[in-house]
């Protein structure tokens, strides 16, 4: 018989960083799951993705455990990385300003098709490509469609 | 990290607005998001939130900055519900996990109470149960140890009931401190000496077995380290990662001069490797 499920906790967190600080804490604890039995698993599944932003939906049942599912990272966090966008320690650089290629713009659609709700490369592209324009950043080089 | 006060600020906006909003604060320090499909809940350690870096990425967004609301978040044991009320295991016949609210159990030749205070290490993980059988099989009378990574410091206490001379134990996290303490106490346990910090802490010193049940990126970073800490002839007992790392963990291994002994999964991909150290030619 199929568990029953008693929650969905939505989360981004940072790959191989998972720890019981907040936001794990407070989101999975009050939920009566062992939240280090998590972090462990969470940990060990992203250790290739270490320091990047992971959205995990994790299911809880109604006997306290769980599981979840790691997506691929926010388009837009990618976005940021693409266009390498430095953390500025002058506060006068802090709006984000900068530009990314429509080769990157594809790789990222690429990347994110499986969660994306797209079917074709071209509609997933131009997503990511008004993502990046809502960012301030500009795309270059020839659009590919 | 886990003993300081969070920042937490529930934003109203669209959804669309997520994403944006997540990839831009995780560039400022932001460390974890919680999407509750009408707002967002975003967390930052207390010392490191600068107002005016979230009002400019308010301001990119069009936020309205009355829609926000702000809390603080003292540091506290959020797993508390779960350590309240946990069922106690038994590994390989032979080694009984319980909590002091639990009953001893009769016949049993190793009885481990742990209370656990948002630390790793209770043995309802793969990885610690795996460690804990492999550990059985090992002889420890008066032999050294490093306890790499403690956690609770469950490890720590079967070496010692297993035999162990002494064990020098370290976790990082800040809460494994106290737990150590706690745990050592209710086990009646004496020969363990903790310390909070990395595992450039161990200089000079080295042991007749070392055990390390961490994650892959950890293991094989400090690798080198790891391997120049154990004794000729001494023993290095890993987990903490699934059957797919295992390849490039031994590889590191061996590169180290160590001798694979042996390797178990379970049926969940979580595995341990032990290797030993050949003496020096």
């Amino acid at each position: 018989m199929a568990k029953e499920i008693s929650a969905y906790v939505k989360l981004q967190v940072k790959g191989g960083a998972a720890n019981p600080a907040p936001p794990i804490g407070p989101a999975l604890g009050s939920k009566g799951v062992n939240i280090m039995e998590f972090c462990k698993q969470f940990n060990a599944r992203t250790q290739e993705k270490a320091g990047k932003i992971l959205p995990v939906v994790i299911t809880v049942y109604s006997d306290k455990s769980f599981d979840f599912i790691i997506k691929t990272p926010p388009a837009a966090a990618q976005l940021l990385e693409a266009a390498k966008i430095q953390k500025g320690s002058d506060q006068s650089n802090r709006k984000k300003v900068g530009t990314v290629t429509w080769d990157q713009v594809k790789a990222i659609a690429e990347d994110k098709m499986p969660d994306l709700n797209c079917f074709t490369i071209e509609s997933a592209m131009s997503m990511v490509a008004g993502a990046a324009r809502s960012m301030g950043l500009n795309v270059t080089g020839e659009k590919p469609y | 990290m886990t003993n300081v006060d969070y920042k937490e600020i529930n934003i109203y906006t669209t959804a669309d607005n997520f994403e944006l909003l997540t990839a831009l604060l995780s560039h400022e320090g932001y460390e974890g998001f919680v999407d509750n499909e009408s707002f967002i809940q975003v967390y930052i350690p207390l010392d490191m939130f600068n107002q005016e870096i979230l009002s400019e990425i308010l301001v990119q967004l069009q936020i309205d900055p009355a829609s926000i609301k702000e809390n603080t978040i003292a540091p506290q044991n959020w797993n508390a519900q779960w350590e309240s009320s946990f069922q106690p295991v038994t590994i390989a016949d032979s080694i009984y996990i319980r909590a002091p609210f639990h009953e001893a159990k009769a016949d049993i030749l190793y009885d481990l109470i742990i209370q656990p205070k948002m630390t790793f290490g209770t043995g309802h993980h793969d990885t610690t149960s795996l460690v804990m059988e492999a550990m059985l099989n090992i002889d420890f009378k008066d032999k050294s140890v490093f306890d790499y990574g403690c956690g609770t410091g469950i490890l720590s206490v079967l070496a010692i009931k297993l035999g162990a001379a002494s064990v020098y134990a370290n976790d990082i996290d800040d809460w494994a401190f106290e737990n150590v303490e706690e745990n050592l106490n209710l086990n009646n346990i004496s020969g363990v000496t903790f310390k909070q910090g990395d595992i450039s802490l161990v200089k000079g010193n080295a042991y007749d077995i070392v055990i390390a049940n961490i994650n892959k990126n950890v293991l094989l970073s400090t690798m080198p380290h790891m391997c120049a800490i154990v004794k000729p002839q001494g023993l290095l007992l890993m987990s903490g990662f699934y059957v797919q790392d295992v390849e490039a963990i031994n590889e590191a291994a061996l590169s180290q001069g160590l001798t694979k002994l042996n390797q178990k999964s379970t049926d969940k991909e979580w595995t341990t490797l032990l290797y030993q150290k050949q003496s020096i030619m």
